[in-house]
């Protein structure tokens, strides 16, 4: 074996502690790296192989109306006499079995649906038999949970609309299971020939319209899709009401949920990275500084600085490779626990496994990366003289100080590395960019304030106390391990404390937005003429009726004069592109509502427009609406009402409270824009109690049956489940970087005792008992947890404060009782770790002063 | 006063010459009380098999010499060629190969590899060059300092005398032209350090080997066949 690889097998062997400090450390900041790049990885690998079974076709075409004759024998042309169909219609309407009432998503499906994938049908027979019975008789398909929040058996009856359908048949899995954790209303499937007897298919019913296209294996599906886009949506001559979608807008739109999910994670994972590369510098500096005499000896003997410097660079990289190994083999046991925190918001049968490329990714970084943390501090391999050995300070000056510049140029490989890190993770350079920023920003405040507080303990030093003289000169004498212990934890603990409080914010802007009473059931599809009924119907009873907002479907034509989609070419950008609706709904108000307000421009006229030629009506724009579409006030839209085009112009903008749950809209036209148009309207029931719930939706549903009631307690409590479930995966990792931050304070506890050797058996020779030299670590390191935590447990409360401003456009509410957990466990934890690690040093007898 | 050839150095002999030093200046800057010269203009040369005492006291600069003769450190100024070869013009790289192939050093405090065997010291500087390493010289190295029975163990697990022996068969192992020793017997009592200088100038004679050695100890000091002693700089 060459001598060099037996020489570092040799140190590492002999420094185990140091070798163990080293891998666990960054093994647990690679973990969290592993655990997102493997969960994205699996995520995305699974939608990618199954975009055509989550959208059961190769291509869909959708529209809100029924296509016409001319437009399907359009589309088969295009997709060539080989191509197979699917027709769905769906809509959400109000169903009622025995006792319950409740929101269903009615899908109608004929014979041909899945074209991709399958329902699971137990207990009946070939799912293909089943969905052609759909097609014979009023029967239905859904799942067993819908049957039982229906209250409902197989063979039972389920009214929909003015018809009654037998439940037949229960699934166990459906085709297109998507990845989407908020479900408006469970799905019932019936045949599409047995849709029309439900008598729910009129004026103001929002319907979904779509056909499924499956392609023969040899077609170029791109290009197919491309020429129906350019038929139906690119084309000006046409009506442009029928959008075309393919698996790539499956995967483009769930992609986007699944990098929300990961990009977070992985850059709260990023911090115990960061935080494991902070240790990993300070463990190795200690641990070069103890073996620069064994280098200068080397040297001596005719080793090459070269050969010394591939010496510990192996031993580096070795150690990082064992340490990626074993964030490999953690991942791995963490993934399916990791998994859990998401059940319900990722697919069910997703198979999570340690991705490849990320495991691949991991030894680089760890074997690469280690290098790059303690580059600052294994430079000075460099400055190590053979000459030292001739001098009695061999091993403590044989090196000379780098300049601060040159130590800062050390530090950007590292950075720079981090930032392609937090890049590939966020999928985006200026979020990788400003992450890795922000944190070197948040590391060099938290030094600053270290240093400051270390100035101050050498103020403090002049104290008659003896114990706390000697705490305070250690700390100030030993700044950088102070330092380092100081960072780590406040880092880690800034992260621990700042994502309860923003789940708390969440949660309550969720569950009790601010000033405004947040409604029990939100009510959809009101017909013109129901109006008077339904307020009669709650008129002198408990629960309260918000006013009814009319709501009509238009089509913006112009802005500016400019035709609408050119407009949208040259205002908005490609990652709008998905936002790209035909239609709007249109509305107005006497007033605004208590969950909206003006923030730019005057209020818009009371006086009802009068449609007087040249004159246009006024139109109030939601703000975060106005900048997608890139139009501000001033700006004039021609917009087409029922066939009709107006022109209106922006007199203000909106900001609106979308968490009240009230009837609120993108536009809100002049009183007497929609007068003359046809309208349904929308409106909120609240003050209803929780046990008579049901009971009104009940007799709600029977008086009005095409009126669908959302529940909205309900949407809250998952809402605040999928917050809950996200919140508690982001704990996961920010618990990852507190093992990290505490793994810092072991290692650098037990490095700092055993560099201070040699002055604890002095203190004992002079007479000092263990039980003092105790007490000396615990202040010491009890007060740098202290101070950690006091300055972290600040930072989040503004960090949470900023957040609460920004995001939630609320005031900020302390959530105290975390900040107060840490500020008392911190120190505690942080002493009696620092004990531990210290311990065998303390207990070792002071003969080491005779040696 | 510049440090003078000593009356007792031996005279030119062409190239029997391993060591030849010439108007040798070395100053050290300290911080706060400027700069402290230590050689000021040395010259002595020693001949292939002698052996050579410098004698001094602490801070005269026995040590500083050692290190500009083993191409560790550079003069200000002068001229150090050792075995013919000019150091003070050799590269880092070049003076490094050459102090692996041509010097052997022992250090007063042993330096020896913690982690490694004796014999694995021994192995050290020949296994680093990449040269021959065959194990019948290592067994012939530690048969001549006494070491066979304790090849295995760890400089931890031996004596100072036997941490200076194994030093000693690690300077030898690559067969150097010169031998500099660094108070070899300091770290050593007396019986010890006697039994140590006895090894070392039998294998010195043996071999006939060149060396020079820096001492306080006289006794040590009179072994060699030439002798310079350093006081606040000068020669003696």
């Amino acid at each position: 074996m060459n001598v060099l690889v037996r020489l570092g097998w040799r140190d590492l062997c002999r420094n185990r502690r140091f070798s163990l400090l080293f891998i666990v450390n960054l093994a647990l900041g690679l973990t969290g790296f592993m655990v997102i790049g493997s969960f994205s990885g699996s995520l995305n690998h699974h939608l990618e192989g199954n975009l055509r079974e989550i959208l059961t076709a190769d291509l869909v075409l959708q529209s809100s109306r029924p296509l016409t004759v001319q437009e399907i024998a359009t589309s088969r042309e295009i997709t060539g006499p080989d191509s197979r169909y699917s027709e769905q219609i769906s809509f959400y309407s109000m169903v009622k079995g025995g006792t319950v009432a409740k929101l269903a998503q009615i899908v109608a499906i004929d014979s041909a649906y899945p074209l991709y994938g399958a329902f699971r049908i137990p207990e009946a027979g070939s799912p293909a038999q089943v969905i052609n019975s759909l097609q014979q008789a009023q029967k239905l398909l859904m799942s067993r949970e819908t049957a039982r929040s229906l209250d409902l058996r197989q063979g039972d009856t389920l009214h929909i609309g003015k018809a009654a359908y037998e439940v037949a048949y229960f699934f166990d899995q459906e085709p297109s299971s998507e990845l989407s954790a908020l479900v408006l209303a469970p799905k019932i499937y019936l045949g599409v020939p047995q849709l029309h007897n439900s008598g729910l298919i009129r004026f103001g019913s929002r319907i979904a319209y779509k056909h499924f296209i499956r392609l023969p294996d040899s077609a170029d599906a791109a290009q197919v899709f491309t020429r129906l886009k350019r038929s139906f949506t690119e084309n000006p001559e046409k009506t442009s009401d029928i959008r075309v979608a393919n698996t790539r807008d499956v995967n483009r739109r769930l992609g986007r949920v699944v990098t929300y999910f990961s990009t977070f994670l992985g850059l709260v994972g990023m911090v115990s990275l960061f935080l494991s590369g902070l240790t990993a510098a300070f463990l190795f500096r200690e641990q070069l500084q103890a073996r620069l005499k064994e280098t200068a000896i080397l040297l001596s003997l005719g080793a090459s600085q070269r050969q010394c410097l591939a010496l510990s660079a192996g031993q580096l990289s070795l150690l990082g490779l064992v340490a990626a190994c074993v964030a490999i083999v953690l991942a791995w046991l963490l993934l399916p626990l990791f998994g859990r925190l998401f059940t319900g918001i990722i697919p069910p049968h997703l198979h999570l496994t340690v991705a490849p490329t990320t495991a691949i990714l991991t030894l680089l970084v760890g074997a690469i990366g280690s290098l790059l943390f303690c580059l600052p501090v294994y430079l000075r391999i460099f400055t190590v003289r053979p000459l030292s050995l001739l001098q009695e300070d061999v091993g403590k000056g044989t090196t000379s100080g780098t300049g601060s510049l040159l130590l800062f140029a050390t530090t950007l490989p590292a950075l720079a590395m981090f930032a392609l890190l937090a890049t590939i993770l966020s999928r985006s350079q200026w979020q990788g960019g400003m992450f890795t920023a922000g944190l070197f920003a948040l590391v060099a405040t938290f030094s600053l304030i270290a240093g400051l507080l270390l100035i101050g303990c050498r103020r403090w030093s002049q104290t008659s106390s003896l114990t706390w003289r000697i705490v305070w000169r250690n700390l100030y004498r030993n700044r950088l391990s102070a330092t380092a212990v100081f960072v780590a934890l406040a880092t880690s603990l800034l992260l621990v404390n700042l994502i309860p409080q923003i789940q708390q914010g969440l949660m309550e802007e969720i569950g009790q937005p601010e000033g405004i009473e947040l409604p029990v059931y939100f009510l959809v599809d009101i017909q013109q003429e129901q109006q008077q009924p339904l307020r009669s119907f709650f008129q002198g009873t408990g629960p309260v009726l918000s006013p009814l907002a009319p709501m009509v479907q238009g089509r913006i034509v112009t802005v500016n004069s400019m035709p609408f989609s050119q407009w949208r070419r040259e205002h908005q950008g490609a990652e709008n592109d998905a936002f790209r609706r035909t239609e709007y709904n249109f509305s107005s108000r006497e007033q605004l509502e208590a969950s909206e307000y003006v923030v730019q421009g005057p209020p818009m006229s009371t006086m009802p427009w009068l449609g007087k030629p040249g004159q246009p009506f006024e139109i109030s724009m939601e703000q975060q609406f106005s900048q997608r579409l890139g139009v501000t006030i001033g700006d004039r839209l021609l917009v087409d009402i029922q066939g009709m085009e107006i022109e209106g112009r922006i007199v203000n903008l909106r900001k609106v409270r979308w968490n009240s749950f009230q009837p609120n809209f993108f536009l809100l036209l002049q009183q007497g824009v929609l007068d003359d148009a046809p309208k349904t309207y929308l409106a909120s029931v609240s003050r209803i109690a929780p046990e008579e719930k049901q009971e009104v939706l009940n007799r709600l549903a029977g008086a009005f049956p095409n009126i669908s009631v959302i529940d909205v307690t309900g949407m809250v409590a998952q809402l605040g489940d999928i917050a809950g479930k996200l919140t508690g995966s982001l704990r996961f990792m920010a618990w990852l970087a507190m093992a990290t931050g505490l793994i810092a304070v072991i290692s650098i506890a037990r490095q700092e005792a055993l560099r201070r050797e040699r002055e604890v058996n002095l203190l004992r020779v002079l007479g000092a008992g263990i039980g003092r030299i105790r007490i000396l670590v615990t202040l010491e390191f009890g007060f740098l947890g202290a101070t950690a935590a006091f300055t972290a447990v600040l930072f989040s409360y503004a960090g949470a404060y900023a957040v609460a401003w920004l995001l939630f456009d609320r005031i900020w509410h302390l959530q105290w009782q975390s900040g107060i957990s840490l500020l008392v466990a911190t120190p505690l934890i942080c002493a009696l770790i620092a004990l531990f690690a210290a311990d065998t040093v303390i207990r070792r007898k002071p003969t080491v002063l005779l040696g | 006063m510049p440090l003078e050839k000593s009356n007792n150095a031996p005279a030119e002999q062409g190239d029997r010459l391993i060591i030849q030093v010439k108007n040798l200046y070395k100053s050290y800057f300290q911080p706060g009380s400027g700069s402290l010269t230590v050689l000021a203009g040395a010259c002595f040369s020693l001949e292939a098999g002698a052996t050579l005492a410098v004698t001094g006291q602490s801070g005269s600069g026995k040590s500083t010499l050692i290190a500009l003769l083993a191409g560790l450190d550079r003069p200000d100024q002068g001229q150090v060629r050792v075995h013919g070869s000019d150091l003070v013009n050799l590269s880092e790289a070049q003076l490094t190969r050459f102090r692996a192939e041509n010097i052997g050093i022992i250090f007063q405090q042993f330096h020896l590899m913690p982690h490694l065997s004796a014999e694995e010291n021994i192995r050290l500087p020949l296994e680093l060059t990449n040269r021959p390493c065959s194990q019948e010289k290592i067994d012939l190295l530690l048969a001549q300092v006494g070491l066979s029975a304790r090849r295995n163990h760890l400089p931890a697990q031996l004596s100072g005398g036997e941490c200076q022996r194994v030093a000693i068969a690690r300077a030898l192992a690559v067969e150097p032209v010169l031998l500099l020793a660094d108070e070899p017997t300091g770290n050593l009592d007396s019986a010890t350090g006697r039994e140590v200088s006895d090894l070392l100038f039998q294998l010195v004679d043996r071999k006939q080997m060149t060396m020079l050695v820096v001492t306080h100890n006289q006794e040590l000091a009179d072994r060699c066949t030439h002798r310079l002693r350093l006081e606040q700089g000068l020669l003696q």
